[in-house]
């Protein structure tokens, strides 16, 4: 039996800039952006949709540049060729939709875009003109959109699949800034509506926002920072009236963004890190579509090396050549000198280990110690303050031994 | 700790030396490599246990892998004085043993050391010379060395790290920006340059859509022109291409109208004189063919009629005929045989004769003779045989008895014996008569009665003289046997009166004649089957010649011999088969020939007909004759291969006639297609030259633009500077953590110091002005730090004022100093542990006589409140310390002399154990 079939995409973000590693890496992006995109549309056209749905933020800001235009409408046109509807409910990037040069998008015939709050009931025609499904979608108006738009939401009615397509933050969802709750929504309201499924956008990240009914993040359809790690894609859904959704996620983004971590204390030299991280690496298993941030982590005479920018580089572009990855980056934040502060406590310097340990247990005051301006953070209470400068204290001991330990540790 | 002795086992080159006795202050001399530096180590080592733990890079691990390790006699603080041993073999091992008390200790340092770690040992009471010298420098540096690096080697002072740590945090960020070099101003300006770039690429972004919308323009220009330069150059290919064959066409219809409808004459060659001749030609044979075939039906029907009813009577007899021929066969082969039986049966026949002849009157009718009796005949023979020999007996018995005589009694035996012998013969020779078995009984009755007679004459015989009165009835028994023979004999007679046999034969009649008779019986009877048998075939032979006689009469080919006759018969029958296939073949023939001659009539018909219908068709051209006719028609289709060939052209083209005629008459009727003047031809040239010098002209604005939208393209777009303007920022963010980092660290620094030095400064300079006032003999008695800790200050004991503790006070004042400072610090730092030994390296190589003798002092007085070790490669100065009261160890051989020239060394103080 065949029930109403479509694609759930949101939060593609075309055009949406990219902060990670090289310009040539910076491009390999934006390109894989695109792609990603046009293998959605790809999917919808093999998989012979009944319906393309595009909950929000389909462009990083809405008035995208002449060449995303392009893009974008060269591959709605595809969709509209083949007869398969579009739905698009508008985001906090693209509010009240996409424009162009401050005109309205002449959006191609089968493209419904929702803009406003309010929500509006569409119907899905099938292969012979009859009705097949209802898609109820609703926009958001305006970039920050503090309202509950689910809650508008009529309940369902009706024989027919009904979808509801909505850019919103469902309450509990992790990993997502408080200050990003737009249009925000409990778990109650989309369970009162009665829909078959909700097409959910927003969260960066895919998941199921809910099982009954099913309310489902797609999540962005690449990694657009380096937090987003993982396959990205779209959900491709189909919905038999009386049966649970049938969910089936397709990866579409050429490049994936991975993050491991490597505890590299074994490394005594910068040629046995190489070795030890090509060997970490290589597991993974495909590199060439991947961007890979290393976490390197535990305690290393070589962190000072690592400190130098050059010599990081170096290191980071000879692995990435050597094992074929799309980028590479090594993090060292959370590495720390390989220091053996038992030995060195001794003298001021044990005084200063001291006073490092009193002033993470908060037992000392940082007036004393903490520069008269601080470049972090802008000028802020106290606690904000000390909180910042306590937060730079990871691996203060090493560093100070190092810095004060003539022989090197 | 006192170190009262030393045992090395295995250590470097120390391998089985031994220090005894050793005293508070103890000067250890000895040229260069002669151990000293392996005695310093091996005292850390005994002191902190083995560094490294393993043989393996240990530098004083014996090469031969022998033993490592030893011993040390050590009094500790507490007055407890024991043992402490150290081993390093596979791991090391440490014991210490005290009294009774023994404690393993493996590898740890021994007890009561504090926080006086190896580091701190081996970097401060381990001396060098330059440890106790600050020739040039300010009281600071000294501070920061002997306090701020709490004496330690391997410890910067906190001043010096804290201002790396700063200079670090300023090379990323400095408040206002003010180096050049800062990284947060090298990526804020790239930022600036960015928001500039940004605007810059959306004024292109705006640029771009303002040039894709001007290159809209153009191409619509391009669109309309390109249209108009059409229309003008499809008018004049329009007239270059249809106005020739509109001509064409014309002439075409002009043509084809002459040529009028050929259809009707399509039949009709080029050649009509050659194809009326041909024509004739063709009447004609079909006529001979016709003709022929007339013929031939006629002998055919002849052939049939040959088969004529006396054939058919052949072919309808020709069972008989077979059967004839088998009569034929049957009757000679016949023949042949009764040829033979013939002779044989004459011969048979004659045998007869031959045979009767012996029994019979009349031996040549033997054949003609009834059935002979033979079975009664024998019967009767036997019966007058049996009275027959009866009567001798009987004769004998009579003759005995006077009425008669008796045979002897071996005489009847004999006869009775030979009747058996005869019935048995019988039996064989009368066999189809009576019953075999019957004749073998009778037979052998026949030889019991004779042996029964045999034993009645025997009886007989002896009875006769005992029985005379038996003789009537033996003579009534003669007679009655007499009687009875010839009774039989008369019956043997009655039963042959019809075989006339001999007389003779009857008188004494035996079983021979019976054997004969039944012979003679037999061979009439064989005589007479062979006759009869004879008659038989000779009968089937005047049938068989009757049936031949009869089929050659009734086929009308009787002859002479029935040979013959079925001779005539085989051949008619021959002849009639031949004819009758010939009839048969004529007859196909003869129908096939009927259908030729019809359809051959047919054809004749149908030439004639052809030719007749072409001279009409031809004629009704209506130019008169044929001849006329023929040109007339040769006319019209020259006219209508114009016609077709200039079709033909137009075609081989890839045009259409059709499509391009109605193409003509619909532009020609709406006006399209119309004749131009040569006049119209040039100004439609001359429009179509400018339009494509305008679409050039386009070609070249829409490249132009084309070219700037790639360039426009081809720059950063606003999301690839806001990617780095993201990258740039996090960045900033970075830097500006990391200096802030770097601040903070550095304030630390700084801080701890100033509390470390607040902690410990007062206590050092207070141990060091106790030190000073110690060795300077009381003539300072105060240490003390000047304004603002800038500079240290000596104070004698009631003086007005101190005394600066920087040139030009004296250098051994100053040495003094810097000997107490470092001995507080050691003081200070063990704080009521242990007191470890002082290991001085040369300190006092460069000085003076009077400074050195001063610095020996000095250590004398320290020795007084803590072990002390002088090593030393100068034998001068090892004596001049023994001098001081020094306990004097030589590592060099005893008597061999000091190094570097040095005087004899007298180890008193030190004894040296090999």
């Amino acid at each position: 039996m065949t029930g109403f079939r479509f694609v759930h995409l949101a939060d593609a973000h075309l055009d949406a800039p990219f902060a990670s590693g090289s310009p040539d890496v910076r491009k390999l992006l934006a390109e894989s952006l695109r792609r990603s995109f046009q293998g959605a549309v790809d999917i919808a056209l093999d998989e012979r949709v009944h319906a393309f749905l595009i909950a929000g933020d389909l462009v990083e800001s809405p008035e995208p540049s002449l060449s995303a235009e392009h893009f974008l409408l060269g591959q709605l046109r595809r969709l509209s060729e083949a007869s398969i509807p579009v739905f698009y409910g508008t985001g906090n990037h693209d509010p009240l939709a996409v424009r162009t040069g401050g005109r309205r998008i002449d959006w191609p015939k089968g493209v419904t875009v929702y803009t406003r709050g309010e929500p509006l009931r569409s119907e899905v025609l099938g292969p012979s003109g009859e009705p097949i499904a209802q898609v109820t979608g609703a926009g958001h108006e305006r970039a920050e959109v503090g309202e509950n738009l689910a809650a508008r939401f009529p309940a369902a009615a009706g024989p027919l699949p009904e979808v509801a397509l909505l850019h919103a933050s469902v309450e509990g969802t992790k990993d997502l800034d408080p200050r990003e709750r737009y249009a925000p929504c409990s778990a109650r309201d989309l369970r009162g509506k009665g829909y078959d499924y909700w097409a959910l956008g927003h969260v960066h990240k895919r998941h199921a926002a809910l099982d009954d009914p099913a309310a489902h993040y797609p999540g962005s359809i690449l990694g657009l920072d380096r937090t987003e790690i993982g396959e990205k894609g779209v959900l491709l859904v189909e919905i038999v009236r009386g049966e649970p959704p049938r969910v089936e996620f397709r990866r579409t983004a050429p490049v994936v963004r991975e993050e491991m971590e490597v505890d590299v204390r074994e490394a005594a030299s910068v040629e046995a890190l190489r070795r030890l991280l090509h060997e970490r690496i290589l597991a993974l298993g495909d590199p060439r579509s991947t961007l890979l941030t290393v976490r390197l982590a535990g305690t290393s005479p070589l962190k000072p090396d690592l400190e130098r920018k050059e010599d990081l580089r170096e290191l980071e572009e000879g692995l990435a050549g050597e094992i074929g990855l799309a980028h590479l980056s090594l993090r060292t934040q959370d590495l720390r000198c390989a220091v053996d502060l038992g030995r060195v406590r001794v003298g001021p310097l044990a005084a200063a280990l001291d006073l490092v340990a009193a002033l993470r247990e908060g037992t000392a005051s940082f007036d004393p110690v903490a520069p008269a301006e601080l470049a972090g953070i802008a000028p802020a209470g106290a606690a904000e303050r000390d909180r910042y400068l306590r937060s730079l204290l990871d691996g203060a001991e090493e560093e100070i031994a190092r810095r004060m330990w003539k022989e090197g540790p | 700790v006192i170190l009262h002795a030393i045992r090395v086992i295995g250590y470097g080159s120390l391998r089985g030396r031994s220090f005894e006795s050793l005293r508070r202050f103890v000067a250890v001399y000895g040229p260069n490599e002669a151990g000293k530096s392996t005695l310093r180590a091996w005292i850390q080592d005994l002191l902190y246990g083995f560094h490294p733990a393993a043989r393996e890079g240990h530098p004083y691990a014996p090469w031969d892998g022998g033993e490592m390790g030893g011993e040390a006699e050590i009094e500790l603080a507490s007055g407890a004085r024991g043992v402490l041993r150290r081993r390093l073999l596979a791991s090391p091992s440490g014991s210490w043993r005290s009294g009774d008390d023994s404690s393993k200790i493996a590898n740890r340092p021994i007890d009561g050391l504090g926080a006086i770690t190896r580091d701190v040992y081996e970097s401060i009471y381990s001396l060098a010379r330059e440890d106790l010298e600050f020739p040039d420098e300010t009281w600071s540096v000294v501070r920061d060395r002997v306090i701020g690096g709490a004496g330690l080697e391997g410890v910067r002072p906190a001043r010096e790290a804290a201002d790396e740590l700063d200079r670090a945090g300023k090379e990323l960020w400095q408040s206002g920006e003010r180096s050049k070099n800062v990284e947060a101003r090298r990526i804020r300006e790239r930022l600036r340059e960015l928001v500039a770039l940004r605007r810059a690429a959306e004024e292109r972004e705006r640029e771009l859509r303002s040039e894709e919308e001007a290159l809209g323009r153009l191409e619509e220009e391009r669109a309309e022109l390109e249209r108009k330069r059409r229309a003008v150059v499809a008018e004049l290919k329009l007239a270059e291409r249809l106005l020739p064959r509109q001509k064409q066409i014309d002439k075409i219809r002009e043509n084809e109208e002459a040529a009028g409808d050929l259809g009707a004459f399509a039949e009709i060659p080029a050649d009509v004189g050659a194809f009326l001749r041909e024509a004739e030609k063709n009447i004609a044979s079909r006529a001979a063919s016709v003709e022929k075939a007339r013929r031939e039906r006629e002998a055919r029907e002849e052939e049939r009629k040959r088969f004529d009813a006396r054939l058919r009577s052949a072919l309808d007899a020709k069972a008989e005929i077979r059967d004839a021929a088998n009569q034929l066969a049957a009757l000679e082969g016949e023949e042949a045989n009764l040829v033979a039986r013939r002779k044989g049966e004459a011969a048979r026949e004659g045998a007869l004769v031959e045979k009767a002849r012996a029994l019979l009157s009349d031996p040549e009718s033997a054949l003609s003779l009834p059935k002979i009796p033979v079975t009664e005949a024998a019967a009767r023979i036997r019966a007058y045989r049996n009275a027959r020999e009866k009567r001798p007996l009987l004769e004998a018995a009579a003759g005995a008895s006077g009425a008669g005589r008796l045979l002897p009694s071996r005489a009847a035996v004999a006869w009775a014996a030979a009747l058996g012998v005869v019935l048995l013969a019988l039996t064989f020779l009368a066999g189809e008569g009576l019953p075999r078995f019957l004749l073998a009984v009778g037979g052998a009755a026949a030889l019991l009665a004779s042996a029964l007679v045999a034993l009645l004459a025997r009886g007989a015989g002896g009875g006769r003289a005992s029985r005379a009165p038996d003789r009537e009835a033996n003579e009534r028994a003669l007679r009655g046997a007499r009687e009875e023979e010839g009774a039989a004999l008369s019956a043997l007679r009655r039963a042959l009166r019809d075989v006339h046999l001999l007389d003779s034969r009857l008188e004494e009649p035996d079983e021979t004649l019976a054997g004969e008779l039944l012979d003679l019986q037999r061979t009439i009877e064989e005589c007479r089957t062979g006759r009869g048998e004879i008659a038989s075939a000779e009968e089937r032979n005047r049938e068989r010649k009757a049936k031949i006689s009869s089929a050659a009469r009734l086929l009308g080919v009787e002859a002479a011999g029935e040979a013959e006759s079925v001779r005539r018969m085989e051949q008619l029958l021959e002849e009639a088969r031949e004819a009758e296939r010939l009839h048969e073949s004529a007859g196909r023939r003869l129908r096939d020939l009927g259908t030729e001659i019809v359809d051959l009539e047919a054809e004749e018909r149908r030439a004639l007909e052809e030719k007749s219908a072409f001279e009409r068709k031809l004629l009704s051209l209506g130019a008169g004759d044929v001849a006329a006719c023929s040109l007339l028609l040769e006319e019209r289709r020259e006219a209508a291969r114009r016609a077709r060939a200039a079709r033909l052209e137009i075609e081989s083209a890839g045009e259409s006639f059709d499509a391009l005629a109605e193409e003509i008459r619909l532009l020609s009727e709406r006006g399209e297609l119309r004749s131009l003047t040569e006049e119209e031809i040039v100004r439609l040239d001359q429009a179509s030259e400018e339009m494509t010098e305008a679409l050039r002209v386009n070609e070249g604005e829409r490249a132009t633009e084309r070219k700037t939208i790639e360039h426009l393209r081809d720059e950063a777009g606003v999301a690839e500077i806001e990617g780095e303007r993201m990258a740039l920022r996090e960045e900033l963010h970075e830097a500006e953590t990391r200096r802030d980092r770097f601040a903070l660290l550095a304030g630390i620094v700084r801080e701890a110091d100033a509390r470390y030095r607040k902690e410990h400064e007062p206590d050092i300079l207070g141990r060091a002005a106790e030190w000073f006032s110690f060795v300077s003999g009381g003539r300072y008695d105060r240490l003390e730090l000047g304004a603002g800790a800038g500079s240290l200050d000596l104070r004698p004991p009631e003086a007005e004022g101190p005394v600066p503790a920087a040139f030009p006070i004296s250098r051994g004042t100053l040495d003094q100093i810097y000997l107490c400072l470092r001995l507080a610090l050691v003081d200070h730092l063990e704080a009521g542990g242990e007191s470890l030994p002082l290991l001085f390296d040369d300190v006092l190589l460069h000085w003076d006589q009077e400074r050195r003798e001063r610095g020996l002092e000095i250590l004398k007085r320290v020795a007084e409140r803590r072990q002390v070790f002088l090593f030393t490669c100068r034998p001068e100065i090892a004596l001049s310390a023994e001098k001081a009261g020094a306990g004097l160890v030589d590592l060099a051989p005893i008597g061999a002399g000091g190094g570097g020239g040095g005087a004899p060394m007298d180890a008193e103080a030190g004894r040296v154990v090999p």
